[in-house]
Order: C-alpha cells, then structure tokens, then sequence
C-alpha cells in the first residue's frame, strides 16, 4: 500500500507535466484540427529559456516560470504566422508534414546553437523531501501539481468567462460563421497557439526542476505521450487533456514500479492502439456521427 | 439616388462552372428584397460573395454608407462584417456548443472593441463594456422570446428556435444589411406565418435592409417589395411581386415548358 501510494505521488507529477502539454496539443487541434507536432519542442524551448536566465540573470523560481512561458508562447506565436498560416487553406496533411518539419528545425537548430549534450538543470529551488507514513514527497513534487492546477484552473476561467474564450470556442466550431459575425480569426488562432505554447513552457521548467537534466531533444518522446494523452481524454476536449495527461502518468509509473521500466514507453503506445481501435473519440471526445 | 448596395456585373467561376453569371441588382435603405430561383440557380453562392465568404472572379460590389463608398470586392468577411453585413445560412451554422447568450455576445464582440491588456489586466472599462454587452444581449433575447433559453446550448433548441437564435445572432452584429438564406426552409404554415411577422418586425424596428433568398412563395409575396429572379446564374427577372407573379419567362423556369 505504501509504494503504491508513493507511486501515485511520482504519477502525478508526471501526470501533470503530461497534462499541461496535452492541453496545448488539445487546443490547437480544437482550432485548427492540426496535431502539432513541434508543440513538444516548444516545451524545450521553454526548458531552454529557464535554463538560461536563472543561469545567467539569476532569475528566480516564478520569474523564470513567467519568462519560459513568454519565451515560449511567442514561439508558438510564430510558428503559427510563418509556418501554418499560409497553408491554412491547404489539404491537412500539407500543415502536418510541415509541424514535423517545424519540430526537426527546433530541435536541430538548438543542437547546433547550444550543443547536443544534456546539460544539467540549476537548482533553482532547493529540494526538500518530506516523509509522511513512509511516503516520501518532495517540494518539487507539490509544486509541480500545485502550479499545474493553478494553471488548468486559469485557462479554464480564461476558456470560459473571456471574450477571448468565447471567440476561441466559437472559432472552433465555425470558423467561417466566426469571420462572418466579425470575429478575427486569426487573432484567436495566434492567442490560442500563445496560451498552449505558455503551458508547454511552464511544463518545460517544470520538468527540468524534476529530473535535472535537459536536452534539445528532451521534447521528442515526452511530446508524443502528451499527444497520446490528449488522444485518450478526446482530442479537442480540455478536461480530456487533463485527464488524459494524469492517466498517461499514473499508467507508466505504475509500469515502471513493477519492474516493466523498458516496457513503459511500448506500453502508453499500446494504449494509442486500443483507444484507436476501440474509442476512437477518447473517453471525453465528441462522437460526430457523419450525416449523410 | 446612390444605392446602398450596389452589385455589378458579378461573376464567380468554379472551375468551369459559372455559378454567377454577371449579375447586377441593388439594394435601396431600409428596403425588403427577395431572391428567388430554382434550386442550383447562385443564390447562394451570390450571398457567399455579398459577405466576402468566396472572392468574385470579377465584377464589383459597392457599399455606400456614412457618406462613403466602400469596396466590398476585395474586402474579406470580417471587414463586411464589421461595415454592417451579416447573415444567416441555409443550413443553420450556429456556434454549437455555446450557450444563446455566448452565441449573441460572440457574435458583438468586434462592436466593442477594446485594447487587449484592457481585458486582460480586467480594468474598469472591461467590465463596463461586458456588462453593456450583457445588457444588449439581454434585450435582444427578450424581444425575440429567448430569455427562457439564456443558458441553453445551441445545439440542444429546437430546430425552429435555432432558426431564430441564428437571425438574433445575425442582429447582434448591428447589421445595416441583414441577408436571410433560406429562413422558412424545413418550417411549416404556422411557423412561416410567425416567422413572417418576424422578418416585418425586424426590418421595420431595427430600420435594416433585407434580402431574403426563399422558396416559400407566399413568404415572398407577403413581404418583398421587390423581387429578383436568378435561374443559371443569371438575373432572370426583376420588379414588385405583381409583375414576377405574371411574367412568363419566370413562370417557364419554375413550372418547366408548357405548364401553361
């Protein structure tokens, strides 16, 4: 009992990293139906730019959190402008090679800029473990939960209770209809890229605090399992992202902590496979029955 | 007398198909237009490029309004939009997953414009202007029946209401033109009657132009004060209601050869 609830403590940090890049990847799905494959290297970037001010400015904890997710969202920003905005009328799969061809920029043009090797992470808060009943968690541990739910929570509020939420949700089911009751729709398709880009970037401090180590290629497998993540809880869906995120988390810990480590990546694609083949939609997805 | 809208001799190819075939009309202040055509004949189409939805291959619309003329020909539609154009469709396109009170506050949004850090940093003037939006919705709801449904979801109305919901929408853009595609599609007699009232009402109350695409004749007579004919593209014939009614040419390209 204690190594299991040890273990769902490890689930949820990892779940919520999980969860906040799932958020993204949800989102701009939502508005654009686009998987974007570089949204894991945007969650790089954002380790990146922790990395560097806290090293070389001596940023502390929540200003380097601000500036990753700044740093990040007009990443975000600006790939939308200058790669999938011109292609908005294309066949989908054109966007889609080209958020493939996005991401191998990103992670290649940082391998080259910074190097390849993985650097280690500043602490940026010193860790401190506390122990309650045997199970052991660390402050990183809460903060990592404690600033994913404040995040999900704001971009909920903001989802639901703005103008610009209004027209992100509005857009998503209609462009066209949007643009014809003077909605700008690429306003809202660049906020809705800058709000999933700034999760990305606070997950990406986030994960360098927790494992310590970061690398131009560190978005790759985690961007995969978040897009595996947003798949599970219903593509499009944002309390589905979370979910899914959290589940993904809790399922590979769980694998690792009964041996099965080689087996934990295998595992949450195999998860893909079934939820494709079985649930399609997701556990939260809308199930759209073509009319004919 | 300048025109409110002027359209001249627009067309719009798809491929090798014409689907508007230079057509020229107008619309005058505060008038109430049919157009009316055998199913395939442009009307909508002509709609999609009167709001900018498809660019015309040639030709050109004029808006003049405030004392200005306006080039809609390369305008996109959220430009038409915000000069006071706005719609419905054929086939209702609300925004089905919001509320009616979220479907009319969105469709405001670009009449009240504010700064971007306005509403993020939540000063005063935020919430002024989001109660005035409130507000307007509200009234807006309630004239037209809907303050029961605030809190619905678009999608769960029935379909008569949802017809409804979509002209509220279209209103709430403050439109000086309002173009209905089809509006009494799908309702029966006593649903056209009301729906009838409604349109009357509209124009009369919010002193907006209308042009209406229908097939439901007596709609049109009932309201029209003038009426285009558009078979193949092109305008086939055009005048007050009486004169449609009799004209042969019209009567052919409803009913078919010798139907007389």
């Amino acid at each position: 009992m204690q190594t299991f609830l040890q273990q769902i403590i490890n689930a949820l940090s990892l779940g919520s990293i999980y969860a906040l890049l799932a958020l993204g990847y949800s989102m701009v799905y939502g508005i654009i139906k686009l998987i974007n494959f570089a949204h894991g290297d945007i969650y790089m970037l954002g380790a990146f730019t922790a990395y560097f001010v806290i090293n070389i400015w001596h940023f502390n904890f929540i200003t380097a959190l601000l500036a990753a997710m700044v740093i990040s969202a007009l990443s975000g920003v600006l790939i939308e402008y200058f790669a999938y905005r011109p292609l908005r009328k294309s066949p989908r799969i054109a966007v889609l090679i080209t958020a493939i061809g996005v991401s191998f920029l990103l992670e290649n043009g940082m391998s080259y800029l910074v190097g390849s090797n993985a650097r280690s992470f500043p602490q940026v808060i010193a860790q401190v473990n506390y122990s309650m009943g045997g199970i052991l968690i660390s402050n990183i541990q809460i903060l990592i939960l404690g600033i994913a739910l404040i995040l999900m929570v704001l971009l909920q509020l903001i989802i639901k209770k703005t103008k610009m939420g209004r027209a992100m949700r509005a857009v998503s089911v209609d462009p066209d209809a949007a643009e014809l009751v003077g909605i700008n729709v690429n306003q809202t398709i660049s906020f809705t890229f800058a709000l999933g880009s700034a999760l990305a970037g606070a997950a990406g401090i986030l994960i360098g605090m927790y494992y310590n180590s970061i690398d131009p290629l560190m978005g790759m497998t985690p961007g995969i399992k978040a897009f595996v993540a947003a798949v599970l809880g219903g593509i499009g869906s944002v309390p589905g992202a979370a979910f899914g995120g959290f589940l993904i988390g809790i399922l590979e810990t769980l694998f690792q902590s009964v041996g099965l480590s080689a087996y934990k990546d295998a595992v949450v694609y195999l998860v893909l496979i079934i939820i494709l083949l079985f649930l399609p939609a997701g556990i939260f997805g809308k199930n759209i029955k073509e009319k004919v | 007398m300048e025109h409110l809208l002027q359209v001249e001799h627009v067309v719009r190819k798809f491929g090798g198909l014409t689907a508007v075939d230079d057509v020229s009309l107008y619309l005058n202040e505060h008038e109430l237009v049919a157009l009316i055509g055998p199913n395939g004949a442009g009307k909508t189409t002509l709609f999609n490029l009167l709001t900018g939805m498809v660019p015309a291959t040639s030709g050109v619309i004029d808006l003049q309004t405030n004392k200005q003329k306006y080039d809609l020909t390369h305008k996109n539609a959220m430009q038409i939009a915000d000069l006071g154009l706005s719609r419905t469709f054929q086939n209702i396109r609300l925004f089905k997953n919001l509320s009616v009170m979220e479907n009319v506050l969105t469709a405001m949004t670009s009449k009240y414009k504010e700064g971007f850090m306005t509403a993020v940093l939540r000063l005063p003037s935020f919430y002024r202007t989001e109660q005035e939006m409130k507000s307007e919705a509200h009234q807006l709801l309630e004239i037209f029946n809907l303050s029961a449904e605030e809190q619905t979801l678009a999608k769960n109305l029935p379909y008569g209401i949802q017809r409804r919901l979509e002209i509220v929408r279209a209103l709430a853009t403050h439109p000086q033109i309002l173009f209905l595609d089809e509006p009494a599609a799908g309702m029966n007699p006593e649903e056209t009657a009301d729906l009838t009232d409604l349109i009357k009402y509209i124009q009369e109350q919010f002193k907006i132009t209308v042009l209406l695409i229908e097939h439901d004749m007596s709609l049109v007579m009932n309201l029209a004060q003038r009426i285009y004919v558009l078979d193949q593209g092109k305008v086939l014939a055009s005048g007050e209601p009486a004169q449609i009614k009799a004209n042969p040419q019209v009567i052919k390209a409803y009913l078919g050869e010798g139907a007389d």
